[in-house]
C-alpha cells in the first residue's frame, strides 16, 4: 500500500469516508421505521445514497494521495461498497 | 516530513547525543519514581503496577465466570439431572455472561493497555496515572461486590442482556436485576475512565519520531478500542438509567401499556451490545499483529491495510447492532440494511487475518507457545466468523435464534477473538514482568488442551441448536437426541479447564513480579517495550525512526539507557514525561504528573459503597458514602493543578519546551473532550429514546409547555453560555502570573447557577402542562432528560464551588488555569445540553 500516511487529510479522508456510510445508515434505516412496510421507506432511500455518493466523490476528488492504494483512496472505496451493498436492500427489500 | 507544529525536523539529528551524562541522573529518577512499599502499595498510581493489578483481577473473573461455566455444564451433561435448581441455574448463566463480558474481556483488555501502552510508546506513564488507579479500584471493588451477590442469593437471573418485560418490577420484583442495573453502570464508568486515559495516552505521549504510521498495531487497535469505548458504552449507562428508574419510581420507558416499548432496551442494549464484541477482539487483533511479526520473524505484512481495517471494522460494528432482533418483527427494508451491514463487517476481519496469514507465510515461524496459540486463535476465529455470517441472514436467523447454535457461534469468536490472543500475549510480554519466563514445554500442553477442549465443547452445540434445543434451558428432557452431544460438551468443558488449571500450576512455578530484574525480550521483539526499563520507564526518550526500532537500530538499547536521547533526566525533579503532537509526535511540552495518593482508591471505594448501597435501598448510607465519594475525588484533584516556577525546560540536546500549558494542544483539553463526547453520546441516545416513544406511541403525546417559556429558558442558558466564556476571558486578560482577583470564578458560578435557573424553570413548566412521568410514556422520558440535565447541573454547580474554594486560596493564576478552564467549558457544555433538550422536548413534535 503506498501513499505518505504522515498528512492529517489522509486521516480525516478516512474518518470522513465511513462517517458517510454510517450517516446513510442511520439516515436510510431511520427512514424504513418511520415508513414500515411502505414504498416511501424504499424510494426515499435512494435520494439518499445519491446525496452520500456525491460526499464520497467529494472526499475522493480532494484526496492528497491519488492512488488507488492508498489509505484515503481505499477508505472512500470501502465505504462507497458498504453503502451500495446497503442499497440493494431497498432495492430488493 | 511536514512539520505538525512548527518543531523543526533537523534536530532529531542531534539524537543520539554524544557528550557523556552527569553523574547522579538514574539515581535521581529511581528516586523520583520510587514506589510505596507494604500496605503502601495501595496508593501506587504507577502503570506498572496498576497495570498488573488490572490483568490480575481480570484473570481471576476469568477463572470465577468459568467456574460458573463449569456448574453449567455438569447440571446439563445429562437430562433431568437436579445437581443446580433452575433459579441458582438462571443466575449461573446470567453471572457467567456478564461477568465474562462485563469483568474479564473488557477490563483485560483495557488492563493489558495500561500496562504495555507506555512502555510501547516510550512514555513515563499514561498521561492521568491517578485516573488509571481510580479505574483500577472502581472496577476491582464493584466487581467483587457484584460478584460477592451470588453467595447470598441475590445475583442477577435475567440473562446478560436483562431484557424487560422479564427485567421489570412485575417479573423481577426482588433487588437482584438492581444488582446488575446499578453494578454494571457502575463498572462502565471504570471502561470509560480507562478510555480517555488511553485515547489521550495513544494521541499525546508517544515517544517523538513515533507518527501514526510508525505506531505499534497493539496502539493502533487500543485507540480504536477506546473511541468505540467512548461512542458505545454511554448507551448501556443510559439504559441501566432508565430500567433503574423504572424499578424506582414506576417511570413506564419499556411498558408498552403506557406508551413505552420493551424494544427501546433492546436498541439501546446493542447499540452497545454488538460493538462490544469488535471492542473485545480489535486490542487482541492488535496483539496478534505484534505478535504474529515476531513469531514470523518479519515485518507485518499490510501494516496499513490492517490499521484501515481496524477503523472500517470500528465504524461498520456500529450499524450491526439490530442483527440480535431479527425475531422482533422489525420491517423487512430495516433487517436488510442490518444484514448487509452484517456480513460487510466480516471484510474488514478477514483483511486482518489474511494479513496474519499473509506474514506466516512470509516468515520463518519459530514454533513457540505464542505461535501456537495465534495460529489456533486464526483459526478458531475464522470458524466463529464464518457461523456469524450465517447468523446475519435474516432466514437462517429466525431459525438458529437463541438456540445452542448460537452458543456455540459465539464462544468461537469470543474464544478465538480474545482469549487464545489472551493467552499468546501471556507468554509473549511475560518476559517484561516476571524474573522467569513461563515453560514453553508446559505451554504447548495447555495450548493443546484447551484447543482441543474448546472443540469438544462447543461443536457438538452446533448440532444440538439445530436440533431445536434453546439455550437457558436449565435441564431437557430425555429422547431428543440431546444427551449425548450434552454429554460430549461437558466432557469438553473439563478439558478446556484442565488447560488452564495447567496454565496456574505454570504462573505458580515460574510467574515471580518484578519491575527491573524481568527476563526480558524472550522472543526477540522489535518494538520498544523491550527496551531496558525501571519504573521511571526508559532512561531516555528515544527518537522512533521505523516500526521496528530494536529490528532496525541495533545500538538503541544502549543509548536510552545510557541517557542519548530525550530527557535523560528529570528536568524539573519531579515525575514527568514528554507530551507530543498527535500525528507526527513531535515535542511539544512536558507533563508534569502526580505521584502515589490514597485519594483514588478511597473515591473509588465510596463510590462502590455509594452504587451498593443504593442497590439494597440503603439511601442514607448511601447519601453519606456519594458526599465523601465527592469529597475524595476533589482532594485528589486539588494537587493535579499545582502552579510551578519553572515555565520550560531541557528535554535533551538543548531543545527547551514549555512546562504544563493549558488550551487546545493541552493533553487536559483533549481529556475534556473526550468526556463531553461521552456525556454527548449518552444525551444523543436519550435522544433518540424520545422520538423512539414518540414514533411507537404518539398518541400519549401531550401539549407542551408555552413558546415564550422555551424562549426565556434557552436565553438563560445562552446567558449562561456567555458567562462561562466570559470568565476565561477575564482571566486571560490579567497580567501572566498573577492572581486574577475573584471575578472569574464568579463568572463561572454565575453560569452555573444560571443552568440551574434554567432547569427548574423547564421542570415547573412540563408539572404546569399536566405531564406526569408515572402514567405515560411521554412523561416518563421527558423527565428521564430533565433528570440527565439534572445530574450535569449539579455536577456544574459542584465544579463552580470547587473552583470557586480554590479562587479563595490563591491558586487561580493568570493568564490560564487548567481548573477554570475545566470548570468554564463543562458549564459551558451544560448549557447547550440544556438548549437543546428544552427546543426538542418543547418544539417536536409540538401541540
Amino acid at each position: 500500500m503506498a501513499g505518505d500516511f504522515h498528512t492529517r487529510q489522509d486521516w480525516i479522508t478516512l474518518a470522513l469516508a465511513f462517517s458517510v456510510w454510517f450517516a446513510h445508515f442511520m439516515i436510510v434505516w431511520s427512514i424504513s421505521i418511520a415508513f414500515p412496510g411502505m414504498a416511501a421507506g424504499r424510494w426515499l432511500a435512494l435520494p439518499v445514497t445519491l446525496a452520500a455518493f456525491g460526499g464520497l466523490w467529494w472526499l475522493w476528488r480532494r484526496r492528497q494521495d491519488k492512488t488507488l492504494a492508498s489509505v484515503s483512496s481505499l477508505s472512500v472505496l470501502i465505504a462507497a461498497g458498504a453503502i451500495a451493498f446497503s442499497t440493494l436492500s431497498p432495492l430488493i427489500g | 516530513m511536514k512539520s505538525e507544529t512548527g518543531f523543526d525536523h533537523d534536530l532529531y539529528r542531534l539524537f543520539p547525543t554524544h557528550r557523556p551524562r552527569p553523574e547522579g541522573e538514574v539515581e535521581e529518577l529511581e528516586r523520583i519514581w520510587e514506589n510505596p512499599k507494604g500496605w503502601g502499595l495501595l496508593t501506587v498510581v504507577n502503570n506498572n503496577y496498576i497495570g498488573f493489578f488490572y490483568v490480575a483481577t481480570a484473570f481471576l473473573f476469568f477463572l470465577l465466570a468459568g467456574i460458573l461455566a463449569l456448574g453449567m455444564r455438569v447440571q446439563l451433561a445429562a437430562p433431568l439431572l437436579e445437581v443446580l435448581p433452575q433459579d441458582t441455574y438462571n443466575q449461573f448463566f446470567t453471572m457467567h455472561g456478564t461477568v465474562m463480558m462485563f469483568l474479564f474481556a473488557v477490563p483485560m483488555v483495557e488492563a493489558l493497555g495500561v500496562m504495555l501502552l507506555p512502555q510501547m510508546l516510550a512514555a513515563r506513564d499514561l498521561p492521568f496515572p491517578r485516573l488509571s488507579a481510580f479505574a483500577f479500584w472502581a472496577y476491582f471493588v464493584g466487581g467483587l461486590s457484584f460478584f460477592a451477590s451470588l453467595f447470598v442469593g441475590l445475583a442477577p437471573e435475567g440473562g446478560w442482556f436483562m431484557y424487560p418485560p422479564l427485567t421489570s418490577i412485575a417479573f423481577s420484583p426482588e433487588i437482584n436485576a438492581d444488582f446488575w442495573l446499578l453494578g454494571i453502570g457502575f463498572i462502565e464508568i471504570s471502561a470509560i475512565a480507562g478510555a480517555i486515559e488511553i485515547i489521550v495516552g495513544v494521541l499525546r505521549t508517544r515517544a517523538p519520531g513515533m507518527t501514526l504510521d510508525r505506531m505499534p498495531m497493539f496502539a493502533w487497535a487500543m485507540l480504536v478500542f477506546a473511541v468505540m469505548i467512548i461512542v458505545a458504552f454511554p448507551s448501556v449507562i443510559l439504559c441501566t438509567l432508565l430500567l433503574e428508574m423504572e424499578r424506582a419510581f414506576n417511570w413506564p420507558f419499556f411498558d408498552p401499556t403506557r406508551g413505552g416499548d420493551p424494544l427501546l432496551w433492546q436498541h439501546l442494549f446493542w447499540f452497545f451490545g454488538h460493538p462490544e464484541v469488535y471492542i473485545i477482539f480489535l486490542p487482541a487483533a492488535g496483539l496478534m499483529s505484534m505478535m504474529v511479526s515476531t513469531v514470523a520473524r518479519t515485518p507485518l505484512v499490510g501494516y496499513r491495510l490492517n490499521v484501515l481495517a481496524l477503523v472500517a471494522t470500528g465504524f461498520i460494528s456500529f450499524g450491526v447492532w439490530a442483527h440480535h432482533m431479527f425475531a422482533t418483527g422489525m420491517p423487512r427494508v430495516s433487517t436488510g440494511y442490518f444484514s448487509a451491514a452484517s456480513m460487510a463487517v466480516s471484510l474488514p476481519a478477514g483483511i486482518q487475518v489474511f494479513c496474519w496469514i499473509a506474514t506466516l507465510a512470509a516468515g520463518k515461524i519459530r514454533w513457540s507457545t505464542p505461535a501456537l496459540f495465534i495460529v489456533g486463535s486464526i483459526v478458531v476465529f475464522t470458524m466463529g466468523g464464518l457461523t456469524g455470517v450465517m447468523v446475519g441472514m435474516v432466514p437462517f436467523d429466525w431459525q438458529g435464534h437463541d438456540s445452542y447454535f448460537i452458543v456455540a457461534h459465539l464462544h468461537y469468536v469470543l474464544i478465538g477473538g480474545m482469549v487464545f490472543p489472551m493467552f499468546a500475549a501471556f507468554y509473549y510480554w511475560n518476559g517484561m514482568t516476571s524474573k522467569n519466563a513461563l515453560s514453553e514445554r508446559l505451554g504447548r500442553w495447555i495450548f493443546w488442551l484447551m484447543f482441543t477442549g474448546l472443540h469438544i465443547t462447543f461443536l457438538p452445540m452446533h448440532l444440538t441448536g439445530f436440533m431445536g434445543m434453546p439455550r437457558r434451558v436449565y435441564t431437557y428432557l430425555p429422547g431428543r437426541g440431546f444427551d449425548v452431544l450434552n454429554l460430549i460438551s461437558t466432557v469438553g468443558a473439563f478439558v478446556l479447564a484442565t488447560g488452564v488449571l495447567l496454565f496456574l500450576v505454570d504462573l505458580a512455578r515460574r510467574f515471580r513480579f518484578t519491575t527491573d530484574e524481568d527476563a526480558g525480550n524472550v522472543y526477540g521483539g522489535g518494538t520498544l517495550e523491550w527496551l531496558p526499563t525501571g519504573m521511571y520507564s526508559t532512561r531516555s526518550i528515544p527518537l522512533v525512526r521505523t516500526r521496528e526500532p530494536l529490528w532496525d537500530d541495533p545500538d538503541i538499547c544502549d543509548d536510552v539507557a545510557e541517557g542519548r536521547y530525550f530527557l535523560p533526566n528529570s528536568a524539573t525533579g519531579l515525575r514527568e514525561t514528554i507530551i507530543t503532537s498527535p500525528i507526527n509526535a513531535e515535542p511539544q511540552y512536558l507533563q508534569l504528573m502526580p505521584g502515589p495518593s490514597a485519594w483514588p482508591l478511597a473515591a473509588a471505594f465510596f463510590t462502590a459503597s455509594f452504587f451498593l448501597s443504593l442497590t439494597v435501598q440503603g439511601y442514607l448510607f448511601a447519601a453519606a458514602s456519594g458526599v465523601i465519594a465527592v469529597a475524595c475525588t476533589l482532594r485528589w484533584l486539588w494537587e493535579t493543578d499545582r502552579p510551578v516556577a519553572q515555565t520550560t525546560a531541557d528535554i535533551g540536546a538543548g531543545i527547551t519546551v514549555p512546562i504544563a500549558i493549558t488550551g487546545p494542544s493541552s493533553h487536559g483539553w483533549w481529556a475534556l473532550n473526550t468526556l463531553m463526547v461521552v456525556m454527548g453520546m449518552i444525551a444523543i441516545m436519550a435522544v433518540f429514546g424520545y422520538l423512539y416513544l414518540f414514533g411507537i406511541h404518539p398518541e400519549v403525546w401531550i401539549d407542551p409547555p408555552p413558546v415564550p417559556q422555551t424562549a426565556g429558558i434557552v436565553a438563560l442558558l445562552a446567558l449562561a453560555l456567555v458567562a462561562s466564556w466570559g470568565s476565561r476571558r477575564w482571566l486571560a486578560a490579567r497580567q501572566a502570573g498573577t492572581f486574577a482577583g475573584q471575578g472569574p470564578w464568579i463568572m463561572s458560578a454565575l453560569a452555573a447557577i444560571l443552568t440551574a435557573g434554567a432547569l427548574y424553570w423547564d421542570i415547573t413548566g412540563w408539572q404546569q402542562a399536566g405531564l406526569d412521568p408515572v402514567l405515560t410514556g411521554h412523561g416518563a422520558i421527558v423527565a428521564g432528560l430533565l433528570s440527565l440535565q439534572g445530574c450535569t447541573v449539579a455536577i456544574g454547580l459542584l465544579m463552580a464551588a470547587y473552583l470557586g474554594y480554590r479562587s479563595g486560596r490563591g491558586l487561580v493564576l493568570a493568564p490560564a488555569s487548567v481548573t477554570l478552564d475545566i470548570v468554564a467549558r463543562f458549564i459551558a457544555y451544560v448549557a447547550v445540553q440544556g438548549m437543546g433538550f428544552a427546543i426538542l422536548t418543547r418544539l417536536f413534535p409540538g401541540s
